[in-house]
């Protein structure tokens, strides 16, 4: 009789949730019919079409805008899943409609937004944090004889100065006006620096609130 | 007896009446001839009456020849159109011209409607072109909204001022007024010989229905009332059929001209919609461009932060290597 073999303590699992929101942004660019029911647009937010608060994010300005957000969201995403899956998935509901919505309430004169960099910034921010809460929390010495397991000594410079690069990114926005590293292909669309700080915000809230999250720990019904 | 010829009298005067439209035969199958052929007696006591022969195989080979030819008439057609002029400039044989200059306030709201005439094109349909035309303007950066105009918004020769009603009613700028006009010819051809069978007007194409369309879609300013642009679109459908499905088969030409002619028309509507663009930035005296407040705005991380990052992660890996 076979006895079911246990899956690796390390084992990380599959990234679904970003390979669907992957899927689906690559998806709206394919269909640039979609953008105008998708994309957040003020008057259309005023009329009770709320979903614009998240889908918003998915709609892009051309493909330059769009490979470069969706690299970086990419690759931050589906580390930040692999690490901590749950929380990743949570913030992957949360952060585009809490942006939506701070650009809402904070920002009234923006009438039309696009772009994935607010949620792509919030799950950079995350990961950074994830990594650096893992090197603190890692047992000295057991990291050289696994390659999976963090490297205090040469990962946590590394993490503060992807932070300290979007902190500059963010702030350097705010005081140019002007997109930082980036450029529209239309012309005629501003940056909105607003919505990185808020992805900055979002994602330090659910690292420092949030540390224990798992769907699992909730309280369930009985009976 | 006398109940079946008047059955059969009623039957041919209903096919003369409804195809040829002959005076001749019309009058060949009169109520009056039904006299001729039972010759009443004078004898008023008498109810029996005198057949006449002849004049029946007459009459009975009259309204054969009638039943054999229903559709080998001439050419018919039938028209629906609406015009754009009728529309706005009601009664007005010299209208002015626009004396403002238009004021484009980007992005713009954009209505877009069928102008209306008469037609018998259901509501349905014309959702269906207005929808096609419209999603050409849709995805557009200096286009805010498009909105689909009903039928029932409109009045015939209702002009600028049943526009402005529209304009405060959906807040729509600017709008395109989509009119058309469609003839549909039907004639015949040798085959509608086999028509006289009666069966052959089942199986047989003896008819050809010929339908032209020619579509326009006229945008206006409305505050300035300027025609800002024009596209046209046409289309013509040929189609050989048999005579019992000519009307079914000009409803689908009719139908398939419109569908052609939109076609045709969105491609248009392309071109000239890049002509304007190129209009407007050329001779900025003929219209003038406005932005509404507030702006589009974009989170974009770019290909420099992009490179920044990917620049650390090498330095990162370097670093492990040699720890």
């Amino acid at each position: 009789m076979k006895t079911p073999t246990a899956a690796p303590a390390h084992a990380q699992p599959f990234p679904w949730a970003s390979v669907c929101v992957i899927a689906f942004t690559l998806g709206v660019a394919a269909q640039p019919a979609l953008a105008p029911t998708l994309l957040y647009e003020r008057l259309a937010l005023m009329r009770g079409e709320y979903w614009r608060f998240w889908t918003g994010h998915f709609v892009h300005f051309g493909s330059s805008h769009l490979y470069w957000n969706l690299a970086i969201f990419a690759v931050a995403s589906i580390w930040s899943e692999r690490l901590a899956p749950d929380r990743t998935r949570l913030l992957l509901v949360a952060a585009p409609g809490l942006i939506g919505l701070a650009l809402y309430g904070l920002e009234p004169a923006l009438t039309t937004y696009g772009g994935l960099s607010g949620v792509a910034t919030a799950m950079l921010v995350f990961l950074a944090y994830t990594q650096l809460a893992r090197l603190a929390a890692a047992p000295a010495g057991t990291q050289k004889n696994e390659p999976s397991a963090p490297s205090p000594t040469s990962d946590r410079w590394f993490w503060r100065a992807v932070l300290a690069l979007i902190l500059l990114k963010v702030g350097a926005e705010f005081a140019l006006q002007q997109p930082f590293f980036a450029r529209f292909a239309p012309a005629g669309i501003r940056a909105v620096p607003l919505a990185h700080l808020i992805g900055v915000l979002v994602a330090t809230v659910m690292h420092r609130n949030l540390r224990g999250f798992s769907p699992r720990n909730l309280p369930r019904r009985t009976g | 007896m006398v109940l079946g010829l008047t059955r059969l009298s009623t039957v041919g005067a209903t096919v003369a009446d409804s195809t040829v439209g002959s005076s001749v035969l019309n009058r060949v199958v009169s109520a009056s001839l039904l006299s001729d052929i039972f010759v009443m007696p004078s004898d008023s006591s008498s109810r029996a009456c005198v057949f006449r022969p002849a004049l029946f195989v007459a009459l009975l080979v009259s309204s054969l020849l009638l039943g054999g030819c229903f559709s080998t008439r001439g050419p018919r057609q039938t028209e629906r159109s609406s015009s754009v002029v009728s529309y706005l400039y009601p009664d007005q044989a010299n209208p002015l011209p626009p004396t403002s200059i238009p004021v484009l306030r980007l992005p713009l709201r954009v209505g877009i409607a069928f102008v209306p005439g008469k037609s018998d094109i259901s509501e349905q349909q014309k959702t269906v072109l207005l929808e096609r035309v419209a999603a050409e303007f849709k995805g557009r950066d200096y286009i805010q909204s498009i909105e689909l105009v009903p039928s029932t918004y409109l009045r015939a020769g209702g002009g600028f001022a049943n526009l402005n009603q529209v304009r405060a009613l959906l807040g729509v700028d600017v709008i395109a007024l989509v009119a058309y006009d469609q003839v549909q010819f039907t004639s015949n051809n040798l085959l509608s010989l086999s028509y006289w069978t009666i069966v052959g007007a089942y199986i047989f194409s003896g008819n050809k229905n010929d339908t032209q369309t020619l579509m326009e879609a006229a945008v206006y300013d409305i505050p300035s009332r300027h025609l800002l642009f024009r596209a046209p679109g046409a289309s013509r459908v040929e189609a050989g059929v048999a005579a019992a499905y000519v009307q079914q088969r000009l409803r689908a030409d009719s139908t398939a001209g419109f569908n052609a002619a939109t076609t045709e028309l969105i491609a248009n509507l392309k071109l000239q919609l890049e002509s304007f663009r190129e209009r407007v930035k050329n001779a900025p005296g003929e219209v003038r461009i406005e932005h509404r407040p507030g702006y589009t705005g974009g989170g974009s991380l770019g290909a420099g932060f992009a490179s920044i990052l990917g620049l650390l992660l090498l330095a990162r890996a370097g670093a492990r290597h040699r720890v």
